[in-house]
């Protein structure tokens, strides 16, 4: 994409499970961040797993993309975390901040924000003060 | 053997005696030895609230000393009487502050370290941020972002100076 | 930070850390500002650390804007940022003293990172928060005595560090509290997804400036320091040796500086000619009008940068306005949360302090 030593790979909510797998067991064995981003009009969030390795020194050099796609009113994904257990606490940022349910991730309480916070803050809907003439 | 354990019969000479030495205590020669002794024990709770305290750290350190001031920051809520809010108070972290200034015993100051304890600084519009003046009392405010370690001593010596000319609340007994 | 550990008797057997006391939300107030008024922004989570916070930011971005970066401005940047790791690794051993019980410690790490402030304030104008690296060079030129200055410097740090074996790392007292307490084997560190010192202390060889060389750190000769054992005094141990690497490095950029401009030229033939001559004059650069509202191309970026903790991660992704559409940064202490329950497991309650400190934790860090 941007950087010689990165590539992409765009796959359906549903068989995020085996690619992964299939990944895991090339020698790629850790998750680097989730990402969620909001697309308000139209009406889908991505999911973007950034993947990599440690112990392979050949692999460290490349950053693999795992990119999908949610419906917007109500985006479910399976967790990735029994195949990579690095991915526990990008997982539950998402689930707090953005509002993407995760199957198979224990927790489900908040984990930056107070119990009774209502709404989700990275959402393109939740509008925070700005400066300028229409603040 | 009756009168073991009741309470001391308030006589008039009793009253009257206990109200002039509150009236002494609280005048010119006693009451400036008071302050003095207060200004000069300030002691900080360990509560670092975010960036700022790398700076407050810095001000500890030999080269800014503010220990030869009397400030010497303690862990035990129970002996300190200042507490300084270091930087950006989340709405998490105000509950413990608020928690953690009842628990501090009477006379108690508040100083308010960095732009973000002051409004709000760079984060002014986050949704997850509180302004301490709005839940307690402060007493200086310290500019910076993050403040120099002189200009926090010079905080912490112009809350002595308040202490020594206008005094602190008696408690009432 | 709260921690939450249930015991029995006195051996833990769950341990929960609970964070989010300090969420600011960054990430959300990146979206309604300029990209060069998110510097500082970006600076402020990791106060002690934020040249290299700082350079990960602009090297995303600069692979959106398209610029080319002029020789001496990259080794202009590699110098701060290893100036900065030095100061930030005497703060992790400083906090890590006090924890464990020697004041000592905690006094001499924190005066002997005032002669590395007072370099900082030389070159930048700032102790802590630079803001010196922009897209397209540095913000201003090295001054005339900056070279001398360093050098004593760094002589007088290494004799430091010759008292700090004495006095800490060589201590019976420290070597029976920290060694063999919080071991993390190799193949648990790389699973869970651990970064930095700690990761390279239980015997990983991964240092982002040696897999992926940012700025000119291909030109430059030093080691990626790691150990076996993978326990607390083992974690001590590499952060020492690289205060000793970080020294090298910046004793080898003083001799090659390269000369030239620091700035990118593609910027500076925008600014107008009054102004020029006065930034020929004095070395301090002055904007030009454009910087206000910098438009880069449609698309996403990513990149990756070796901070004092660990690996810093950024992706950006622009729609062509002057505000970003989404930016993504995980610091190196988020992802070292997920230690404390690995290493603290079975361990003993008095050993919290020990292997606190020795994951150099940063709470502003990890919850942005």
């Amino acid at each position: 994409m941007v950087s010689p030593t990165c590539l992409s790979a765009t796959v359906d909510a549903t068989k995020i499970v085996e690619v992964a797998q299939k990944i895991n067991s090339l020698g790629f064995d850790h998750v680097k961040s989730v990402t969620a981003t909001d697309f308000l009009q139209e009406n889908k969030i991505d999911i973007v797993y950034h993947i990599s390795s440690f112990l392979n020194i050949e692999l460290a050099k490349v950053i693999l993309e795992l990119r999908t796609s949610l419906d917007r009113q109500d985006p479910k994904i399976h967790s990735l975390i029994d195949i990579w257990p690095s991915a526990e606490y990008p997982e539950r940022e998402t689930l707090d901040l953005m509002g993407v349910t995760f199957d198979g991730l224990p927790q489900k309480e908040r984990l930056f924000l107070m119990e009774n916070f209502e709404g989700f803050p990275l959402r393109k809907d939740f509008k925070i003060k700005t400066e300028g003439i229409d603040a | 053997m009756e009168n073991e354990g009741r309470p001391q019969k308030l006589t008039n000479t009793r009253v009257a005696f206990e109200k002039a030495l509150r009236k002494i205590i609280k005048r010119k020669p006693i009451s400036s030895i008071r302050n003095w002794g207060i200004s000069y024990s300030l002691w900080p709770v360990h509560f670092t609230t975010a960036c700022c305290g790398a700076e407050f750290a810095a001000t500890f350190s030999p080269r800014f000393d503010a220990e030869r001031f009397g400030v010497l920051p303690f862990v035990g809520t129970r002996q300190c009487n200042v507490i300084f809010i270091e930087g950006t108070l989340t709405k998490k972290m105000a509950e413990a502050a608020k928690v953690v200034y009842q628990q501090m015993p009477e006379p108690k100051f508040v100083l308010a370290m960095g732009a973000c304890a002051i409004d709000g600084g760079i984060f002014w519009n986050s949704y997850n941020i509180v302004r301490p003046h709005e839940i307690l009392p402060v007493d200086a405010f310290i500019t910076g972002c993050p403040p120099r370690p002189e200009g926090v001593l010079r905080g912490l010596i112009m809350t002595q100076e308040k202490i020594r000319k206008r005094g602190t609340p008696y408690p009432e007994s | 930070m709260r921690l939450v550990a249930e015991v029995d008797g006195d051996i833990i057997v769950r341990f929960e850390p609970n964070i989010g006391y300090v969420h600011r939300a960054v990430e959300k107030i990146a979206e309604t500002k300029t990209y060069l008024q998110i510097i500082p922004l970006v600076e402020r989570p990791a106060l002690p650390d934020s040249a290299n916070h700082n350079l990960g930011y602009v090297l995303a971005l600069e692979k959106l804007l398209d610029v080319e970066v002029p020789p001496r401005a990259q080794y202009l940047r590699m110098l701060l940022c290893e100036m900065n790791r030095i100061h930030s690794h005497l703060y992790g051993l400083g906090i890590f003293g006090n924890m464990i019980g020697s004041s000592t410690m905690f006094e001499w790490a924190f005066q002997d990172r005032e002669p590395f402030l007072e370099l900082a304030q030389q070159l930048t104008g700032a102790r802590l928060t630079c803001s010196y690296i922009v897209p397209g060079g540095v913000r201003r030129n090295l001054p005339q005595d900056f070279k001398s200055n360093a050098l004593k410097a760094l002589i007088y740090m290494e004799k430091r560090l010759i008292d700090y074996n004495k006095i800490f790392v060589n201590n019976p007292v420290t070597i029976a509290r920290l060694q063999g307490v919080g071991v993390i084997k190799k193949t648990d560190a790389a699973r869970i997804g651990m970064v930095g010192p700690n990761l390279r202390a239980s015997g990983v060889p991964y240092d982002v400036r040696k897999i992926e060389p940012y700025c000119a750190y291909s030109d430059i000769d030093f080691d990626a320091v790691t150990e076996e054992a993978g326990d607390s005094y083992a974690r001590l141990l590499v952060r020492r040796e690289e205060m000793k690497q970080s020294i090298k490095i910046i004793r080898q950029i003083l001799d090659k500086m390269p000369d030239g401009s620091y700035f990118a030229d593609k910027y500076m033939k925008l600014i107008p000619p009054k102004m020029k001559q006065l930034v020929d004059q004095s070395g301090i650069l002055r904007f030009p009008a454009v910087f206000s509202a910098l438009k880069p191309a449609k698309g996403e970026a990513i990149s990756r940068v070796e901070a004092s903790r660990g690996e810093v991660f950024y992706y950006i992704v622009s729609d062509g306005t002057p505000q970003p559409y989404r930016l993504r940064m995980i610091t190196p202490s988020f992802k070292n949360v997920i230690a404390f329950k690995n290493a603290l497991l079975g361990g003993r309650l008095a050993d919290i302090p020990a292997v606190y400190g020795s994951l150099d934790y940063f709470p502003p860090e990890a919850d942005r």
